[in-house]
């Protein structure tokens, strides 16, 4: 039977017990992922690394009809499998020495000439957080720059949220399957990505989330961009691993630095000490790339409220959450008035409401 | 020789008449009871013949039926003790006269004396309504029975002194009281003061709209922010009760023997807060002995139920029809029976499992995990639930500020002034507040002008409010506009009631 180069490399990368460091002593060994297909048990075993599993798991797995059936399961995802070889596979991905021989992908193909920025963060991050991560996202996908991120919870998910409100191409690298949506709550978002932006992973179809898939995936994403923002990181966190691994790289690392003692800041403002940019807009990450003049081209216009009522009550809010007591208090408005002008300033889309904390500032 | 004696049973919060009939005649000795009895009623008849025995007279060896009828209807409880022992004294001659037009009840010890029982205000009450003169109860009930007017009612404290009584030879004065002063008297000696509580001034608000519209509330918030301590003060600041709702209460509390001795009549509006363990029919009322649950015991005053999440979730959707209706109708097998359940529902939750949700130091859970959470509040009974608010942590400087709030008697006075305005208005239309509004008088109520409208459509679109939210709004906005004394609805006012839907909104997790 018949397979097409793509179904050796597939075949190649889904094999059991065979990961990345042994794909590439059989390549370094036989030369070609065909030679490999074809190769003699007894050959096989002359490999030192291999194991007499790997061996068995090796010739279990060259099975024709699968692959086959592997492919059209691809298919009805929309799941296209790229190997090495492939015209569409990310150039910038084969700059690291651990590229994968082969990935997953669905949605628009990753453009490789733009400016490719990850945006990335904690989990468990705070408003300000999210409001920051909703910013960069947005802002630098106005400016036509790829925003990549890892579609975890928190400031990744909100850095695609903010590139998919300008309609950038956003494309989010996930730790699992494709056809896995890990954290759940993140469905609507990966279906918009799907829609409007590319998914990419390293992970056949049906694989869930490992902790040793995180780090990896990390790689991949350091690896498809040129900079890497990172907003809110605590001290020993997934995000300062990708921030590591892109100084490896040799990509640039920005930070947005945070409160002295705030946990959720601690790791920004370690690697700022250890020389990452100290980022607080968009121009500080786009002027390593552009020239830009001074005039604000890129920068987010000021709000400008014109309501008097609710000018007093915006100029006291924050991007922490402020409580209702407290900023009716600050507001000395009286009881209706300030609700009423809060309720307006809130359908305008100025201010947000946290659940059970108050109100913050929409950046 | 035949004898018949008036006696009641209660049958829901009424009563019905029992007629209680001996016989006595010659024959082999016996005591044999008929009518539908249960084994409470059934035991009555080694109660009666020691008793008897135990006040000095001689229990003749005779054949004795007691018939208690209308024989169809089930007959329970020990409160036929009494009326079964003078049937059978009047067999026996003890008592000369025949009784008209008394009622008697009670249930006795072995020694003869009286003690008390359950239900005696209804049966009381609808003594008077069929046109019985007196009514003979035990003692320790005196106060409850005295407090229905133009019926005589004496209380009894032994068989020896009834004898007396009937066969005129003592005379007991009935006992006589006065309703409005018990009333007065008992009025502004709540416990709790909202004065005590430091600020949550968004949430007294609430509570004070609430209270004025007797609109159900949600109160949401992280541990120690003061739920249960704000609802705790929810009745200091309700409209004293008039004599009908008393009456009413205490009917219910009656029945279900809550008056304490000594205590006529319920004189402050009950606060009920059951604990989330509670079953399906201690909080509906009914088993086998139907009794009135706690929604009927909250009448006209304040279901609290504290941690809502935490009750099951059938136990939860049953208070819907009962919220809507006012009242409860339970079926079993001998009878059906209604109770009434006209409550202001208060409930509290956290706003996530751990309850500290959104503090990302404190709050470990997924948004999943919330989103369970939350789900365990059905939509319908979301729906029941008129305004839904925050409680935010406090700070120390809060707690420890000088500042005054608000008394509860300050409130209080607003509240009965949006409640005056209410009750002036819906004179014609047989109801008393704001959240008693049914859907075709809202919008004659609470018409909005065009600027309104458009603040209202703008915060639906905006603020993906459910449908559902809509006639919430108008009726909040309605009772805002009361505690104003203002006679439109106007902006301030809606925005305000649109405050009070947190839970309709999109944003009920993290983020945006």
């Amino acid at each position: 039977m018949n397979i097409e180069r793509e179904g050796y490399w597939y075949w190649f990368n889904n094999i059991d017990g065979i990961g990345r460091k042994k794909q590439q002593i059989l390549l370094d060994y036989f030369e070609d992922v065909e030679e490999i297909w074809k190769v003699s048990e007894d050959s096989l075993k002359e490999i030192k690394a291999l194991s007499s599993n790997d061996v068995a798991s090796f010739v279990d797995s060259r099975n024709a009809e699968k692959i086959k059936k592997d492919f059209e399961m691809l298919k009805k995802w929309k799941v296209e499998f790229l190997s090495i070889e492939n015209k569409n596979y990310p150039t910038k991905l084969k700059n690291i020495y651990d590229y994968p021989y082969g990935i997953y992908y669905s949605g628009n193909y990753i453009n490789n000439d733009t400016l490719s920025i990850a945006v990335i963060g904690a989990r468990n991050c705070s408003e300000y957080g999210i409001e920051l991560a909703t910013y960069f996202g947005r802002e630098l996908s106005k400016a036509g720059v790829q925003v990549i991120s890892g579609l975890a919870r928190g400031i990744d998910t909100y850095a695609h949220k903010g590139a998919l409100m300008s309609n950038g191409n956003t494309i989010g690298v996930l730790g699992t399957g494709i056809d896995i949506c890990y954290p759940e709550e993140n469905i609507k978002v990966m279906e918009e990505m799907l829609e409007r932006g590319g998914i990419l992973s390293e992970y056949n179809l049906g694989v869930q989330p490992r902790p040793g898939h995180f780090p990896m995936r990390n790689r991949i994403i350091s690896a498809l961009v040129d900079g890497i923002v990172v907003i809110e990181a605590r001290k020993r966190s997934g995000s300062l691993i990708t921030a590591n691994i892109g100084l490896e790289h040799g990509k640039d690392i920005f930070a947005v630095p945070g409160r002295a003692f705030d946990k959720l800041s601690e790791g920004t403002n370690a690697i700022i000490k250890a020389g990452a940019k100290i980022t607080t807009k968009i121009e500080d990450v786009l002027e390593e790339y552009f020239d830009i003049e001074e005039s604000d081209q890129f920068s987010v216009k000021s709000r400008i409220i014109t309501n008097q009522l609710e000018k007093t009550i915006y100029n006291i809010l924050d991007f922490d959450p402020k409580c209702i007591d407290e900023l009716e208090g600050e507001s000395k408005l009286p009881i209706g008035q300030f609700l009423q002008g809060l309720l307006s300033l809130e359908i305008h889309g100025a201010i947000r409401k946290v659940a059970n904390s108050g109100y913050v500032k929409i950046l | 020789m035949y004898s018949k004696v008036t006696s009641a049973m209660i049958r829901g919060i009424n009563s019905s008449i029992v007629n209680v009939e001996v016989d006595i005649s010659d024959g082999l000795p016996g005591f044999e009871m008929v009518g539908f009895l249960d084994s409470a009623v059934k035991e009555a008849k080694e109660r009666v013949k020691t008793a008897i025995k135990n006040s000095g007279i001689y229990f003749p060896p005779k054949k004795i039926t007691v018939n208690l009828s209308p024989a169809d209807v089930r007959k329970e409880g020990p409160s036929f003790d009494l009326p079964i022992a003078i049937g059978v004294l009047m067999g026996m001659g003890i008592i000369e006269d025949s009784i008209v037009d008394t009622l008697i009840i009670g249930e006795l010890c072995l020694n003869g004396d009286i003690s008390k029982v359950n239900g005696i205000l209804p049966i009381v009450y609808s003594a008077r309504e069929r046109g019985i003169k007196r009514c003979i109860i035990p003692k320790a009930n005196i106060e409850e029975g005295a407090v229905v007017e133009n019926i005589d009612v004496i209380g009894v404290e032994n068989l020896n002194q009834i004898i007396d009584f009937l066969n005129d030879q003592i005379s007991i004065e009935p006992k006589k009281i006065n309703i409005l002063q018990i009333l007065q008297a008992d009025t502004n000696n709540y416990r709790y003061d909202f004065s005590e509580i430091k600020g949550q001034q968004h949430v007294k608000r609430a509570i004070e709209v609430a209270a004025s519209g007797m609109h159900n509330i949600l109160i949401i918030g992280s541990p120690g922010t003061g739920k249960t301590m704000l609802a705790k003060r929810i009745p200091s600041i309700l409209s004293p009760l008039s004599i009908e709702e008393s009456l009413e209460i205490s009917k219910i509390y009656s029945v279900a023997g809550l008056l304490v001795e000594k205590q006529a009549l319920v004189t402050t509006r009950p606060f009920r807060s059951p604990h989330h363990s509670i079953t399906m029919s201690a909080l509906t009322g009914g088993g086998r002995n139907a009794k009135p649950g706690e929604i009927s015991l909250a009448h006209r005053g304040v279901l609290f139920l504290d941690e809502l999440t935490e009750f099951q979730k059938n136990v939860l959707e049953i208070m819907r029809q009962p919220l809507e209706e006012g009242k409860i109708t339970i079926s079993r097998v001998n009878a059906t029976y209604t109770y009434p359940t006209d409550f202001m529902l208060v409930a509290s939750m956290n706003p996530c499992p751990c309850g500290y949700f959104p503090d990302p130091n404190k709050c470990t859970c997924s948004p999943m995990q919330i989103k369970r959470y939350l789900s365990k509040i059905s939509g319908p009974l979301l729906d029941r639930l008129d305004l839904h608010v925050e409680a935010p942590n406090i700070k120390y400087d809060e707690l420890n500020s000088k500042k005054q709030s608000d008394s509860s008697e300050l409130i209080k006075e607003r509240v009965l002034n949006a409640q005056l305005i209410q009750r002036q208005r819906y004179k014609d239309i047989g109801i008393r507040y704001n959240s008693e509004l049914e859907t075709g008088n809202i919008e004659k109520y609470c018409r909005l002008g065009d600027e309104e409208k458009s603040l209202l459509k703008q915060a639906f679109e905006s603020l993906e409010l459910s449908t559902r939210a809509y006639h919430r709004i108008l009726k909040v906005a309605r009772t805002i506009a009361d505690l104003d004394s203002s006679e439109n609805i106007n902006i301030t006012h809606l925005s305000e009631a649109i405050h009070y839907r947190t839970l309709d909104k999109k944003y009920w997790s993290k983020g945006r």
